[in-house]
């Protein structure tokens, strides 16, 4: 049955999920509100060109994603400018730590096609199942398989290479110290 | 457990935290500021179907019906459609009288219903007037005898709206974005943690709620009622989220009275603060400019 949007109706139905998404895409705080925002700015000037191809959720996920990673390359470049540490996580320091990882986590997925991205964070952080996340994108089941080995598979690399490379760096740390 | 199933959880467990209580009201408020402030004037309940039906409880039900249909004014500003254009340029007109939302994207069965609305929240009041003094000020006397039409016209003036507009002493931890950019931009404040939900008025659903029910008096010709509210608006919110959709809405309430010197200065007063206001065209299309 066919539904109208309307950018209210998105916003009750799903702010939560994006407000959600932002956090787990490695958003400070102080910036989550803010971006949330920007990101229902960006849904009402397409909300008219959505077509339905995708569900809901899977459009929001992909303008919060591109948000996110805008305000956090904004950031980063406005740390360089003022030649100060990039805004970290307030909170205490499990906290700081789980937000510092889904910071990384995000710069990892950022690495990947979109459609294997849509499907891991689906499956992997939404918990959905492949069947839903099939459903939800319009993907052919064994398609969701095969995209999420694919990005299993890059990500274990990425990570691999950043702990080489931090235990690299700490190496030298120790022996300039 | 390898690295990266170490950083999905890490990322996954940022769930159990809760937004703020007061996020959904406080962003919204932002969302329709710079979306266009007709879309706090709609009337249409939100037609996301079930996914709305049961969306809101009380003070947010008041601020959600009022915002609905002009949020499709909103999403229309950039849509392609004759829709679009008509609804940016008289979004508000259209919340106002037609009481209709105005759907601009139809797509098959949305497949899911997020977690809905929650009880409303306070939130800050912003001071859009910092660098805008009052025109003038009226004492709480002359304010009484703003609705006496048998008054001369230039008593009339109806400083409604200006008379009040006092300097509120700002929120410490709201900006100033009615009519700011969509740009991102840095906030300065540091949010709590999440903490948990709890009932309090919002003083956004307050405003909602008194632009409303002007609204709902000016549609149904009862416009001295409309006045009054948007009066009462004034005095409570002089500078409020909804400062500016008071200010246009004053306009039109003045024009259905007549009262066109009063709407003409009213309209002046609303340009001269939201000359880019998505609601400037509906007020430089209105009686006041004839």
């Amino acid at each position: 049955m066919a539904e109208t949007l309307t950018l209210r109706g998105v916003y009750e139905a799903h702010w939560r999920f994006v407000w959600r998404s932002v956090r787990k895409m490695g958003t400070p705080d102080p910036r989550i509100e803010d971006v949330v925002q920007d990101v229902f700015i960006v849904v009402g000037r397409q909300l008219a060109a959505f077509e339905g191809r995708s569900s809901v959720r899977t459009w929001l996920y992909g303008i919060a994603f591109r948000v996110a990673q805008e305000d956090h390359r904004r950031r980063a470049k406005e740390a360089r400018a003022a030649q100060t540490p990039a805004e970290s996580p307030t909170g205490p320091e499990a906290y700081a730590e789980r937000v510092q990882a889904a910071q990384l986590l995000n710069e990892l997925l950022a690495e990947l096609p979109d459609e294997q991205r849509v499907v891991f964070v689906m499956a992997e952080l939404e918990g959905l199942s492949p069947a839903e996340v099939a459903e939800a994108t319009g993907a052919g089941i064994n398609t969701v398989y095969s995209r999420l080995r694919r990005a299993r598979e890059h990500l274990e690399r990425a990570t691999e290479r950043l702990r080489v490379r931090s235990q690299r760096e700490g190496r030298k740390r120790m022996a300039a110290g | 457990m390898t690295q990266l199933d170490e950083l999905v959880s890490a990322a996954k467990s940022l769930d159990n935290e809760p937004p703020p209580p007061d996020a959904e009201t406080r962003m919204w408020a932002k969302i329709a500021a710079q979306a266009g402030g007709a879309a706090v004037l709609g009337m249409a309940a939100a037609t996301l179907g079930a996914n709305t039906a049961s969306a809101s409880t009380a003070a947010v039900s008041t601020a959600a019906a009022s915002s609905a249909a002009a949020s499709t004014a909103a999403a229309s500003t950039v849509a392609t459609s004759s829709i679009a254009l008509t609804v940016a340029k008289v979004g508000a007109v259209l919340a106002l009288t037609a009481g209709v939302g105005v759907g601009v994207a139809t797509v098959a069965s949305p497949t899911d219903v997020g977690p809905q609305a929650q009880t409303a929240q306070p939130v800050g009041v912003e001071d859009d007037s910092a660098a805008t003094p009052p025109v003038r000020r009226k004492s709480r006397a002359a304010l009484t005898s703003d609705e006496d039409e048998a008054g001369d016209e230039a008593e009339d003036e109806v400083e409604i709206i200006s008379i009040i507009e006092t300097p509120e002493p700002a929120s410490p931890d709201v900006s100033n974005e009615a009519s700011g950019s969509p740009q991102p931009k840095a906030r300065p404040r540091k949010h709590p943690r999440p903490q948990p939900e709890a009932a309090k008025p919002s003083a956004l659903a307050a405003e909602s709620a008194l632009l409303g029910k002007a609204r709902v008096a000016s549609s149904s010709g009862r416009n001295r009622d409309a006045l009054a509210a948007l009066r009462k608006h004034a005095k409570q919110h002089p500078n409020g989220e909804l400062a500016e959709v008071r200010r246009a809405l004053e306009v039109r309430v003045l024009c259905q009275l007549g009262r066109t010197a009063a709407a003409r200065k009213a309209a002046d007063r609303f340009l001269s603060r939201h000359k880019a206001s998505a609601l400037a065209g509906q007020v430089r299309s209105s009686c006041a400019y004839e």
